[in-house]
């Protein structure tokens, strides 16, 4: 039988200040900066992650993403998201809209306004498939140029399924 | 060698490594174009690989026959030698063929060869891409119906209707969308160059033609913009290979989308009687002004190498021309809008 998790984790070992602050080292190292607003909205259990726009290609992902993704840093490096995830056609269109928005629209954090939906592992053999809670995103400032060159964002995702059996 | 080349009859001329001719002919002189010909694709990759081949391997030879339309649009057939005669230099031989009926035949064979083989091409790295196109709906399709069982099962859970309702109109929309994209690789996959012309629905050509650039749509995160084309809009021709012309347009221009901010596909109708226009533009970098006349020539490619044969546009073109159409670019609506002109009615 498939494997078909229906359990919410505790997030124990999430140390979120230590998440925070390592978002905010990793944004420095690169030197962008976010509005400040979005460190408050992190919670125990958020995948956080910097993407480059409009690229859309991930240069930084917390612990909790390296946990839950079975992706190797070469591929996250060198695919792009939309080959790497699928969604089901509605929340593909509405995430890249939203996203663009956000981009050409906002400065400060906002939420994703996404419903809950499942994302898969396009390349996983067995197609590894989350349910996915997009929470907060947040445009990515260059901090010399005041330049928009990316986001962040802040979401829960539980594994929720995989085949038994490679299907790829 | 110089001298005795230049005495030599027939088109022969000795070439340096370094591409200068050192020698040449009275025929090669009077009837070799090389310079435009080299302008030429299919003539370009037969000269340098055969360069590439001979140098530095002594007695090596190059031998083959290279079909292509000149610069003028001319059938040409030639067969192009081309020998080692020391490290450094080479001696090319230049053939012409007069275009008798078993040449003309031979060009034919080789241009349904090079469509079919495109053809295949295409389809098999559409298959490969379609397979996830496929197996990840497959997956929510089976999640949710493992989900639906459990909660099922368990009689002391309290069934919640409208996530139940969510979840069946989940199944229910992956797998009309597996359906469409098996029904159209299905289609897809026929030689139908022998196909009868019957009246073909031109909302569903486009539909299905979408559904097999599914990944392609994905992966460069591209919106399709349709205005709404009522099912009464028809052309006349062979449904398959209209759509081959479709998929090979929408391809390219997901290609051309691929790292742009907010990349949009729009796809409209317009009527030109006795035509159909069918308009696919994109909000890319178009097709510069440059390159214009030479995008439907056989083997002309932007992209880099291996990543395309150069034929799709080209074959496209040779399928609305049969259809008694015209392929071409609307420069008035932009560089980067593909009109496909068809017949409405039978002739």
């Amino acid at each position: 039988m498939p494997i078909v998790n229906e359990q919410t984790p505790t997030y124990d070992d999430y140390d979120l200040p230590k998440e925070v602050e390592l978002l905010k080292a990793a944004l420095d190292e690169r030197e962008l900066e976010v509005d400040p607003a979005f460190f408050g909205h992190v919670e125990k259990g958020d995948i956080l992650e910097i993407y480059r726009f409009p690229e859309i290609k991930q240069i930084y992902c917390n612990s909790e993403f390296k946990k839950q993704s079975s992706y190797s840093d070469e591929q996250l490096k060198n695919m792009p998201f939309t080959q790497l995830y699928w969604r089901s056609d509605e929340n593909h269109l509405a995430l890249i809209k939203r996203t663009s928005y956000v981009m050409e629209n906002e400065t400060g954090a906002v939420p994703w306004n996404l419903p809950v939906h499942e994302l898969v592992e396009s390349l996983h053999p067995r197609k590894r498939t989350f349910e996915m809670k997009m929470r907060w995103i947040a445009p990515c400032f260059r901090k010399k140029t005041h330049e928009k060159v990316g986001f962040v964002t802040a979401h829960l995702a539980l594994h929720i399924f995989e085949w038994d059996e490679d299907i790829d | 060698m110089a001298e005795l080349i230049e005495k030599m009859p027939g088109n022969v001329a000795l070439f340096s490594d370094q591409g200068a001719c050192l020698a040449a002919s009275e025929g090669w002189r009077k009837e070799i174009r090389l310079e435009e010909w080299l302008g030429v694709n299919e003539f370009k990759i037969s000269w340098d690989e055969g360069m590439k081949r001979v140098f530095g391997i002594p007695s090596s030879r190059f031998d083959e026959k290279i079909f292509f339309k000149s610069p003028e649009g001319r059938d040409e057939g030639l067969r192009l030698r081309i020998t080692a005669w020391q490290k450094r230099t080479a001696i090319v031989m230049i053939e012409g063929f007069d275009f008798n009926r078993e040449v003309l035949s031979e060009l034919d064979q080789f241009k349904t060869l090079q469509a079919s083989k495109a053809h295949y091409e295409e389809m098999g790295e559409m298959a490969g891409g379609l397979a996830h196109e496929i197996n990840n709906p497959l997956t929510v399709v089976l999640l949710k119906s493992l989900q639906i069982k459990k909660k099922l099962e368990k009689q002391s859970v309290e069934i919640n209707r409208a996530q139940m309702l969510d979840s069946t109109e989940k199944i229910i929309t992956q797998t009309e969308r597996i359906a469409k994209i098996v029904r159209s690789l299905m289609n897809f996959s026929r030689d139908a160059s022998t196909d009868p012309m019957v009246n073909c629905q031109v909302s569903n050509l486009i539909e299905e033609s979408v559904a097999l650039c599914s990944e392609k749509i994905r992966i460069s995160a591209v919106e399709i913009r349709q205005n709404s084309i009522s099912p009464r809009e028809q052309v006349y021709g062979r449904p398959v290979q209209l759509m081959q012309v479709l998929v090979n347009i929408l391809n390219n221009a997901c290609d051309a989308l691929i790292g742009r901010s907010n990349p949009r596909i729009e796809i409209e109708v317009r009527h030109a009687e006795p035509y159909l226009d069918i308009l696919i533009s994109d909000n890319g970098p178009g097709v510069p002004p440059e390159i214009e006349e030479k995008i439907f020539k056989p083997f002309f490619t932007t992209k880099e190498a291996g990543k395309g044969s150069g034929l799709g546009l080209s074959l496209s073109y040779g399928i609305i021309l049969k259809h008694g159409g015209k392929l071409f670019l609307d420069r008035e609506r932009g560089s980067s809008c593909f009109v496909i002109r068809l017949p409405k009615n039978p002739p």
